[in-house]
């Protein structure tokens, strides 16, 4: 069964309108635990993807998924760090306040 | 890939994990904890050099063990243990120094799994086990700077990992396969549609290794986070990481994406013209010694993009793997200098370098070596790599990238000459000599890289030959 049949192309429009609302999200939203979890909605819309289309090519796509599970899960502990680093330490939560680096 | 050499990968991956709780549970001093990382670098190393004739192959889908990945292994090696010694000398004031090292050896190996991926599901692991640890790593003395940058690199590298997991799902729906040997076989889209949506991918992929490797549509965030940063960890991002992705990036375009290679090749030959153009145009503006250096990252990124653009050429995977090696040394090489100006004498900007030839004789003779290569003068492996990468592009039928990109060239030598006659030409102001005289160690190290620009630019044949070997692997 090709892509662009049916079921498929179901799957992959909620796959490519995740990606859309996570890049609109990381790039309006200023709070650093909103674009966290736009991040999350981007890797969860490339899941949706390889999920469906393993039942088509095998199970590779489902072990790229879990892999793509457990990376998510690593780039929320490093974005949660710097949230509370800077919340603890500095007060800040939007990261347009910081603007020491120009180009 | 190899079994031996995958356990040298796991000595540094699991020394970074173990050393720091040893450390920390025998409340060993810091010198005791440098000196078992580097012992687990020279066991690393003694596994790596052991693994050239010897081992099975285990994971043959995931990974490959060719003769350039075992090239860059050993340059990458080396760099790392001497970008190890400068963190540690510099890096005394901060309070968790031997985690900041562990983190630091956690990521190497990751940069070192990145060599050998044949395959998106180990490429898309191994860049991230090489990029998460790095966003503690730019945190390593913690300020308002710091963090800022830690903040930047992050979200330009979540994001780019999830571009890079929506090219993959594309590739995937199309040809159903996930190694980069057996796609193009796999690739039958004939309908416009299926060619839209490949081209989609494509774009994502390509903007997912372009902010790894800071291309031009994607290079903003790289100045701010390599003068951000501590300068030792910039070297590691800017020198190591940079080159190492770019080896699973010749077997992405030249294997994977070999079908359709008059396609991308002049998409890629337009970013090329566009980043080399604007690095060094931008790093004649600057001050900052550490900007003047992470634009000129930014240019040889434009270098390394020729090679990719003049994929017809026979000579181009040549050309890219002597940029990678070439660039690994030098670039590391001078941005770890540019750590020790700011640490022992607190020289930042390019008047602040005024006479430092005076003060410094070696340290001085030592960037001006690498910056010499960087340029592409002569004896060193900076000019190689240039010949080769515009012979290419000269071969591919591309006479005027090659132009442009000795323009470009000829552009980028007036800043570092620019620096080189501050240091010389110039009357000392005012620079004192640092209290603290443990400089001699790491500029020896740094030294050693020096020496190998040099020595990689009069013996050509170690890398060649890798490269040539390497070359037959592809269709062309």
């Amino acid at each position: 069964m090709k892509f662009t049949q049916e079921p498929m192309l179901w799957f992959l429009l909620v796959s490519v309108s995740l990606l859309a609302i996570g890049v609109y999200g990381l790039l309006s939203r200023k709070s650093i635990l909103k674009m966290i979890i736009s991040i999350e909605i981007i890797v969860n819309g490339a899941n949706v993807g390889l999920t469906a289309f393993a039942t088509q090519h095998g199970a590779d796509g489902i072990i790229l998924a879990f892999f793509a599970i457990a990376l998510a899960a690593l780039e929320v502990a490093v974005g949660l760090t710097l949230l509370i680093i800077l919340a603890r330490k500095y007060g800040i939560t939007f990261p347009e306040k910081i603007n020491n680096l120009r180009w | 890939m190899n079994c031996i050499i995958f356990s040298g990968i796991l000595t540094l991956a699991f020394g970074g994990l173990l050393v720091p709780i040893v450390g920390n549970l025998f409340k060993l001093p810091r010198e005791w904890v440098l000196n078992l990382f580097m012992l687990v670098f020279l066991i690393a190393g003694g596994l790596f050099l052991y693994g050239f004739g010897h081992g099975h192959i285990i994971y043959p889908n995931l990974f490959t063990t060719d003769t350039v990945s075992l090239l860059m292994t050993l340059f990458v090696w080396f760099t790392g243990a001497v970008v190890l010694i400068t963190i540690f000398n510099t890096l005394k004031g901060v309070n968790n120094l031997s985690e900041i090292l562990g983190v630091y050896a956690i990521s190497l190996s990751g940069a070192i799994l990145t060599l050998y991926a044949n395959n998106f599901v180990s490429f898309l692991v191994a860049m991230e086990l090489m990029t998460i640890p790095s966003y503690y790593l730019i945190m390593a003395r913690l300020n308002t700077i710091t963090t800022e940058a830690a903040t930047k690199y992050f979200f330009s590298g979540a994001l780019s990992t999830g571009f890079f997991l929506f090219g993959i799902l594309v590739v995937y729906a199309i040809t159903g396969d996930l190694q980069f040997s057996t796609i193009n076989k796999a690739f039958h889209a004939d309908d416009t549609f299926g060619i839209l949506f490949f081209v989609f991918g494509l774009i994502a992929i390509l903007s997912a290794i372009g902010f790894k490797m800071s291309f031009a549509p994607y290079h903003f965030y790289a100045p701010d986070v390599y003068t951000g940063a501590p300068a030792s960890v910039a070297s590691y991002l800017a020198g190591i990481t940079k080159s190492a992705v770019a080896i699973p990036v010749i077997r992405l375009f030249f294997d994977a994406l070999s079908f359709q290679k008059e396609d991308w090749t002049i998409l890629l030959a337009l970013l090329a013209v566009v980043t080399m153009t604007v690095g060094n145009l931008l790093a004649l503006a600057q001050q900052s010694v550490a900007r003047i250096l992470a634009y000129s990252s930014i240019a040889h990124a434009g270098y390394i993009l020729v090679g990719f653009a003049s994929a017809t050429s026979v000579l181009a995977i040549t050309g890219i793997v002597y940029q990678a090696v070439a660039y690994i040394l030098m670039k590391a090489g001078a941005f770890l200098i540019v750590t020790l100006l700011i640490y022992y004498y607190g020289i930042k900007t390019r008047e602040q370098l005024r006479g430092f030839g005076k003060v410094n004789p070696f340290m001085a003779f030592v960037f001006t070596v690498l910056l010499l290569s960087l340029a592409g003068v002569p004896p060193t492996a900076g000019f190689i790599a240039k010949v080769y990468l515009f012979q290419s592009a000269v071969d591919a039928g591309m006479g005027w990238l090659a132009f442009i990109g000795l323009l470009n060239s000829a552009f980028a030598v007036a800043y570092y000459l620019w620096i080189i006659k501050e240091m010389y030409l110039e009357e000392p102001q005012g620079v004192e000599k640092p209290k603290d005289t443990s400089f001699l160690v790491p500029t020896m190290a740094i030294g050693m890289l020096a020496v190998l620009t040099i020595v990689f630019g009069i013996w050509v044949t170690p890398v060649v030959k890798a490269s040539l070997a390497f070359t037959h692997l592809f269709p062309f």
